[in-house]
């Protein structure tokens, strides 16, 4: 049996027992770090973010080095869980990232490794546009079926267009890798903006195109009320999503929160920690 | 003209001649500036605007020595501008440098920025010295020292192929069940050669074979090696000559009524400059437009520095489908009758080979215009005949197409400035009579600019060769209607556009079966707070009668009309970084809906990156993500391409496109030498064909590669 079939029937097994597990596709992973989740995912000019999924130009865009664990169960399902770590290393060439990733229960896992590059590109003496690159391998697994395994290639940049603004665009799985021909891994092209009114508040807005799904937009609020403390919130729609979440920073320790509100599907809670020198 | 012969003949002679003038940095016409000229469903041949642009662009205007008209051909200036440019020349002397233009009333920084790529600056001592009447005439030497050749070359090829170019199997070959394929390779191939010198001589060989059609030598369908020929010489302003071309020609007059080739500015944000049309009068063609063009000889000379007459005559062959009439009519035996007239140019099967060039046509006609600082008033007119005689057909919406051999056409057109405001107009006797018109007022005043424009095309207005402005750009019958469009600069930075258009077709159309109205209106606003960053959002509605059935009361099926609405919202992003490197960002939602019924929805992301690295290399690249929910929720998107090659890509379904543009420019010793790459893909979901007949592609993509070599000295 093609193993693409084999994975339906796994898939289709699945969806009988428990409809929400049925497929990685079928509701987008929370991954990405609980910022970004508490942001509504709307994180495309997210500066910063040492995770690199709503855009690896971010890396070029860390004060220093950064590493950072998270966790997410999406819907209060055990099934759902995800578990990920990603760290990234600035140097005089440019950010090198790696990021791992499992998700899925005993039955269905699905892991992803990650290796990522960023640098700046300086267009003028003040001015420099951020690029990077995510190359992912994706591995699943299902007992009594098999494994399969496929590599994306994810691309983003992000500019500072005026101080105080900037724009970013990821396009995720470039390349529009699959397990097997039927079933191609979650492919999207993202823009987005981040905007900072004052030092201590920052609003973002994406507009973000799966491949398989209507256009989804994005918005998201992040304020600093003391200087250790983030409140989030954040929204998107298709799915409608409603999103919040708290950040602390106390000298190089950072720890989020979030947790996410699907219309139909219930919360999805997300908690990270990580250091950022 | 006596002059001109010899100055022609050594532009052809005299090119090993190495040019003194290092050429100019000749940047492409980027897709945007079509794109903010251009309907979305851009008609006639596209390629002619970008030649227009490109021309202009290689041969900017100097602006100490460029009449208003001339001035005005530059799509960011509209004729009271270019008035305004000429005047102030005249009252304070000439200009120092370019940027002194600012000064002009009606030159803003945006009309500045956009205009400024078609303009230069002579040494104001060699206008100075020129008391002349008209313009002066090169002297030999001169054609020698600035003759340009360019050479282009160009290969596109569609790397998934349908089963037009599957072999014919042996056991059908021969047989009446053989399967209809293509004659000839899938390759596009397109050669130009070129000589100029300035804007005043230009001698040009244009060969093209399309996709599907063979490389054979066969004068008698006019095949040689190449599918498509097209030849011109030509001098223009030169003296008391105007235009003189030998070849092929388009002729433009009026507001297209008339004459004017098939090629024009639709509707779109640019909703005021590109209204009224600037006829050139008799201008060579090289394009690869197979259909519309003249091919024999045409002159306008100075009668006087206010007077001009033009004449021109022409033969050719049009592709057109001839069939022999029943001999039981009363024509006699053997009569044939046209049944239409072929408009692609494809010669790829036997059907389409056979309708080659089947058709003779013959064509003379001339005119005459005043041109003033306040008025330009022509009156021009043709008579035709062609080889066969035209048959209508029978169908109710047929009823007035153009029947018969012959036509006869003239009408009298006239542009009057008032201080800031310019009122058009051109009024037409089209064959059996009939009078049709189209005018209006232009204003630029300042922050404001407007136009009001009203047309009248009455259904039995037959204009074989016109291409005036409509709902159905070009179909200069069947249609009246009434236009108003803005555009105003109400703060730095700001530009607010729109336009409301009404228009309604008299008589039934094919797929109409009644009479039909319609609307449309267009609402656009770009902000740009810098110079390398603009934004801007463009709304859009349009709604039409179309045909629909419904039931009678006995329970027949009526055929009746029912409104059809489309709308589109799009917002987009451009950051230029440096010049070396520029991002721009798309969305954009479209909804279709007939009656009541449901919305049928489309959208479209696309980010575009367009940089030049290591000096010599240009990339271009776009992604686009598109999903709409069929044909009727439609969207496009203008794409980067060759150098004249002109891409306005349609987008329905759901999936991907993507293409990759990278060019070279080596410089130094092979400064001139530009080579051009460009592949394209296009990739559906859930699709297992793309296409359609003998298009049709198993599997679920398309890609295209293009490349161009070219080569100016």
């Amino acid at each position: 049996m093609p193993f693409g079939t084999r994975l339906r029937g796994a898939a289709l097994l699945a969806a009988s027992l428990l409809p929400l597990a049925a497929h990685a596709q079928l509701v987008p992973l929370a991954e990405g770090g609980a910022r970004a989740l508490a942001l509504g995912r709307a994180a495309t000019a997210l500066e910063g973010d040492v995770w690199g999924h709503y855009n690896p130009a971010a890396w070029a865009t860390l004060p220093g080095r950064a590493g950072a664990a998270f966790a997410s169960q999406a819907f209060g399902l055990s099934e759902l869980r995800i578990g990920a770590v990603a760290f990234a290393e600035p140097t005089r060439f440019g950010t090198f990232a790696a990021t791992a990733r499992t998700y899925g229960f005993s039955d269905f896992r699905e892991t992803s490794l990650g290796l990522g590059f960023a640098r700046a590109i300086p267009v003028s003496a003040t001015r420099a546009v951020h690029g990077g690159l995510h190359l992912r391998y994706y591995g699943v697994s299902i007992p009594d079926y098999g494994s399969a395994g496929a590599l994306g290639l994810s691309l983003g940049a992000m500019m500072e267009v005026v101080p105080g603004l900037r724009f970013g665009f990821l396009a995720q799985n470039v390349n529009r890798p699959g397990f097997s021909d039927l079933d191609p891994l979650q492919a999207t092209l993202d823009v987005g903006l981040a905007y900072e009114p004052i030092e201590e508040a920052l609003v973002l807005f994406s507009v973000a195109k799966d491949l398989d799904y209507p256009v989804s937009f994005r918005g998201g609020l992040e304020v600093r009320p003391v200087e250790e403390l983030f409140l989030r919130a954040g929204f998107s729609t298709a799915p409608v999503r409603f999103s919040s979440g708290v950040g602390v920073a106390v000298g190089v320790l950072r720890a989020d929160i979030a947790a996410e509100r699907h219309e139909a599907l219930g919360w999805t809670p997300a908690f990270g920690v990580g250091v950022q020198f | 003209m006596t002059r001109v012969a010899p100055l022609l003949i050594a532009l052809l002679l005299a090119l090993p001649a190495r040019a003194q003038e290092a050429p100019a940095d000749s940047s492409d016409v980027d897709e945007a500036v079509l794109e903010n000229l251009s309907d979305d469903e851009i008609s006639g041949d596209p390629t002619a605007l970008l030649e227009l642009l490109e021309n202009l662009r290689e041969n900017p205007l100097d602006i100490n020595r460029a009449s208003a008209a001339d001035l005005a051909q530059i799509p960011a200036l509209s004729a009271s501008v270019a008035r305004e440019i000429v005047r102030f020349r005249e009252t304070y002397g000439l200009f120092g440098s370019i940027p002194e233009l600012r000064a002009v009333e009606g030159v803003t920084d945006e009309v500045f920025l956009e205009a400024r790529p078609y303009l230069t600056i002579g040494r104001v001592l060699d206008v100075e010295r020129r008391p002349s009447l008209y313009p002066a005439v090169p002297t030999l030497a001169e054609v020698r020292a600035n003759a340009r050749v360019d050479v282009l070359q160009r290969v596109q090829r569609r790397l998934d192929l349908g089963r037009g170019y599957d072999p014919v199997p042996d056991s059908l070959a021969g047989t009446p069940d053989e399967p209809t394929r293509y004659a000839g390779s899938p390759e596009r191939v397109y050669t130009r050669l070129r000589a100029t010198y300035r804007r005043n001589l230009s001698a040009n060989l244009t060969l093209e074979k399309d996709p599907g059609e063979p490389f054979a030598w066969d004068p008698d369908l006019g095949s040689y090696g190449y599918d498509f020929v097209s030849f011109h010489l030509a001098a223009l302003q030169m003296g008391r000559l105007d235009a003189l071309v030998v070849g092929d020609y388009v002729l433009e007059f009026g507001q297209g009524l008339a004459l004017w080739r098939a090629a024009g500015f639709g509707k779109g944000r640019e909703s005021v400059r590109t209204l009224v049309k600037r006829g050139r009068g008799v201008r060579p063609y090289g394009s690869a437009d197979e259909n519309n063009f003249f091919r024999g000889a045409a002159a306008t000379v100075a009668v006087t520095p206010w007077l001009y007459a033009s004449a021109f005559g022409s033969r050719r062959t049009l592709d057109a489908s001839i069939l022999e009439v029943d001999t039981t009519e009363v024509e006699a035996p053997g009569t044939n009758v046209v049944t239409g007239l072929g408009a692609t140019g494809l010669h790829r099967t036997p059907t389409e080979r056979a309708r080659k060039n089947a058709l003779g046509q013959t064509l003379g006609g001339g005119a005459v215009e005043v041109r003033t600082d306040r008025a330009t008033v022509g009156v021009v007119g043709y008579a035709t005949r062609f080889d066969e005689a035209f048959a209508p057909g029978d169908r109710p919406y047929q009823r007035f197409n153009f029947s018969g051999d012959e036509a006869a056409m003239a009408s009298l057109y006239a542009n009057v400035f008032l201080g800031r405001y310019q009122l058009f107009g051109e009024v037409a006797r089209a064959p059996d009579g009939v009078f049709g018109g189209v005018g209006g007022v232009e204003a630029a005043l300042g922050p404001l600019d407007f136009v009001a424009l009203g047309r009248h095309y009455p259904r039995d207005f037959v204009s074989l060769h016109g291409y005036a402005f409509g709902e159905r750009n070009g179909i200069s019958q069947n249609e009246s209607g009434l236009y108003l469009g803005l555009r105003l600069r109400p703060a730095r930075g700001w530009i607010v556009s729109g336009f409301f258009d009404q228009y309604r077709f008299p008589w039934v159309r094919f797929n109409v079966p009644r009479p039909a109205r319609g609307h449309e209106a267009l609402l656009f606003v770009q902000y740009r707070p810098r110079t390398w960053i603009t934004l801007y959002a463009q709304g859009r509605t349009e709604t039409r009668e179309t045909s629909a059935e419904f039931a009678g009361p006995t329970g027949a099926v009526l055929p009746g009309l029912t409104d059809e609405t489309r709308q589109s919202l799009r917002v987009q992003g451009e950051y230029v970084a440096s010049r070396a490197l520029r991002f721009r960002a798309r969305v954009e939602g479209t909804r279709y809906r007939e009656a009541a019924g449901p919305f049928a929805t489309g959208v479209l992301v696309f980010q575009d990156v367009r940089w030049q690295f290591l000096d010599a290399f240009l990339l271009d690249a776009r992604l686009t993500f598109f999903d709409t929910e069929g044909y009727d929720a439609r969207l496009y998107q203008f794409e980067n391409d060759l150098f004249g090659v002109f891409a306005n890509t349609l987008l329905y379904g759901r999936g991907t496109r993507a293409y990759a543009m990278v060019g070279f420019r080596p410089g130094g010793r092979f400064d001139g030498l530009d080579l051009r790459l460009k592949l394209a893909e296009t990739r559906f979901r859930h699709r297992h064909t793309v296409g359609s007949g003998l298009d049709e592609v198993e599997g679920d993509r398309v890609r295209d590669l293009s490349l161009q070599l070219r080569y100016r000295f």
